[in-house]
């Protein structure tokens, strides 16, 4: 919603037109009352050019004392008393009274003191529901912001696994073609160089000569591939086991129970950033003289528990980080979880077995 | 290394029409013939106001030229605080004004045969107006985007302004309902003080200064807000 008016451009008009209509009773043609008049709409403009509104009472003030020279001249206190009560300081009103009645108590003489009065309540009401709208829409940008964030760590997590499982693939296939078809190739290449040294007249057979150097040449071309297939970078539990090693506060024990070989790229990636982030947080925000890392495969679940004895991570438990963590693990159907006590526990469990829906597949059985 | 005031300074004088303006205006209003039957040359001053108002518009221009050609962002950027560039803005052109003023009334000394205490609050109402009418230029500048809209509603404003303020008419001459609204003007108060200045009331000369500060004063706070475009 978008104020037609700013609060703030209002009350300055409204503030312009009470001046403006006050120099009728205030007989301005006197030097001294429009030099006071001057003086008025001065310590306005500089109150309302640096936004300092919480002495305006002392504006009030000095027209009480001003009204016992003149009682006209309390007329002047009404654009302060509009402020005072647009602003959200309803002690005005007595004052307005108090003004009003040095002034006489006259009917005639009540409409500065009624339209300051009626204005600044109204002004007051406009700005709260204006700052109102303002505020829900912030809150709305604030959730789209959040949002958009979390889809782009998800995404990021998402292409990470993608290249993950394609290195990882990469790497199983050069470890079959070495162990099985380079075995294999190997082992005939040996068995014809035997048969070679064994069986003289062979040497001038073209045909025999041509096996020989086609298997020379498969076995060459397969190291050769072999050795550019191979995954340079950890992946997997050399991730895991890396982000240990590296850790250089204190000296991490860890303890793996369970088979890690049902384990897919998607569970590696979680577990590796959950990790890391725990890490990161306790250098960040812990002393502690023990780190625990544990990782517990079973049959339907796989669990993670990282312990330290600094307290860490009491600021971060509502973080960025750990919020996307949680949201990363939760889209897998899995959970984090924080235990604050003599230690400090964080708790990742994710579902061994992972639908396209991230739900626990054992749930559904 | 140039200061910002010298460079609005330098700027200032590359406008030869206003420098030319400002040399040549003091010239003319002293060779006005003055009404016989006034004793001080109160028309030349209140001329000389309405001239003060145009001259510092004109060298104002510079503000909201700077904002045109978006100057002013690049100055925006760079490590100078914009109450700095304000400064010296209205130092260099109060600075002018005084010269100008200074000028006029060295030669209204030598014309004009009046009383010694009409040239004396004479030259501390035109100082301090000239200050007035640098805030009024500075301020009115702030109010536009763009110079040419600022100087044609100028012209007018200026003109009524000088009517109803008595600058182009002596104050007498007003009718009372439009005195009432007259006050309200800046030159309402320059005029009235020259003619007290005349009358030998210097108290109310005195006030009339105040006046002015304090409208110097509303201008300034007013016209001083940051704007980039």
């Amino acid at each position: 919603m978008r104020a037609l008016m700013k609060p703030q451009a209002l009350l300055y008009s409204v503030l312009a037109i009470l001046y403006i209509m006050l120099l009728r009773p205030l007989e301005p043609q006197v030097p001294a009352v429009f030099f006071l008049w001057l003086i008025a709409v001065t310590v306005m403009i500089i109150r309302l050019r640096f936004q300092t509104y919480r002495f305006v009472w002392l504006d009030v003030i000095a027209m009480v004392f001003l009204s016992f020279w003149d009682p006209k001249l309390a007329l002047l206190s009404a654009p302060s008393i509009l402020l005072m009560m647009a602003s959200g300081m309803f002690i005005a009103l007595p004052f307005a009274l108090l003004l009003w009645g040095l002034h006489g108590g006259a009917i005639a003489m009540l409409w500065p003191w009624l339209f300051a009065l009626t204005s600044g309540i109204l002004l007051y009401v406009y700005k709260q529901s204006t700052s109102t709208s303002l505020k829900h829409i912030d809150t709305l940008r604030e959730k789209i912001y959040t949002l958009e964030r979390t889809q782009n760590h998800l995404l990021e997590a998402h292409h990470h696994i993608e290249r993950t499982s394609a290195l990882s693939e990469r790497d199983r296939i050069a470890n079959v073609l070495h162990d099985n078809l380079g075995h294999d190739l190997t082992g005939a290449l040996v068995a014809l160089r035997a048969y070679e040294s064994t069986q003289e007249p062979t040497k001038d057979n073209p045909l025999f000569t041509q096996i020989k150097t086609r298997i020379e040449r498969a076995v060459e071309q397969l190291k050769a591939t072999v050795h550019q297939s191979k995954v340079e970078e950890p992946i997997g539990l050399e991730t895991f086991e890396s982000l240990i090693e590296e850790f250089s506060l204190v000296s991490i024990d860890f303890t793996l129970e369970g088979s890690i070989n049902e384990l897919t790229m998607t569970h590696w990636q979680a577990l590796v950033s959950v990790l890391k982030e725990s890490l990161t947080n306790i250098q960040k925000h812990a002393e502690p003289t023990r780190v625990q890392v544990s990782l517990h495969v079973d049959k339907k679940i796989v669990r993670l528990k990282v312990d330290n004895d600094g307290l860490g991570e009491v600021k971060d438990t509502r973080g960025v980080g750990l919020h996307y963590m949680r949201k990363h693990i939760a889209s897998l159907g899995g959970s984090l979880s924080i235990q604050r006590g003599f230690l400090f526990t964080l708790i990742c469990v994710i579902p061994k077995t992972i639908t396209k829906d991230g739900a626990y597949e054992h749930l559904n059985r | 290394m140039i200061t910002l005031f010298e460079l609005v300074m330098k700027r200032a004088l590359r406008q030869r029409l206003i420098m030319a303006m400002v040399i040549v205006f003091p010239i003319l209003l002293v060779l006005i013939p003055q009404p016989t039957n006034v004793e001080t040359p109160t028309l030349s001053y209140g001329f000389f106001g309405l001239v003060m108002m145009f001259v510092t518009f004109l060298l104002a221009k510079q503000v909201i030229e700077d904002r045109e050609m978006r100057t002013i962002v690049r100055i925006a950027s760079a490590p100078i605080h914009h109450r700095d560039y304000l400064v010296a803005h209205f130092g260099a052109y109060t600075l002018i004004m005084i010269i100008q003023v200074t000028l006029f009334w060295v030669l209204s000394f030598i014309v004009w045969d009046a009383p010694w205490s009409f040239f004396i609050s004479g030259y501390a109402l035109m100082l301090v107006f000239a200050i007035t009418a640098t805030g009024f230029a500075l301020f009115w500048h702030s109010l536009f985007k763009r110079y040419t809209t600022s100087v044609s509603v100028f012209s007018v404003v200026a003109n009524l302004m000088a009517v109803l303020g008595g600058m182009s008419l002596p104050l007498v001459l007003l009718p009372d309902h439009l005195r009432r609204v007259a006050v309200v003007l800046p030159t309402y108060w320059y005029a009235y003080g020259l003619e007290q200045a005349t009358e030998k009331t210097f108290g109310m000369v005195i006030l009339s200064l105040c006046i002015l500060i304090g409208f110097a004063t509303i201008f300034i706070t007013v016209g001083s807000k940051r704007r980039l475009a």
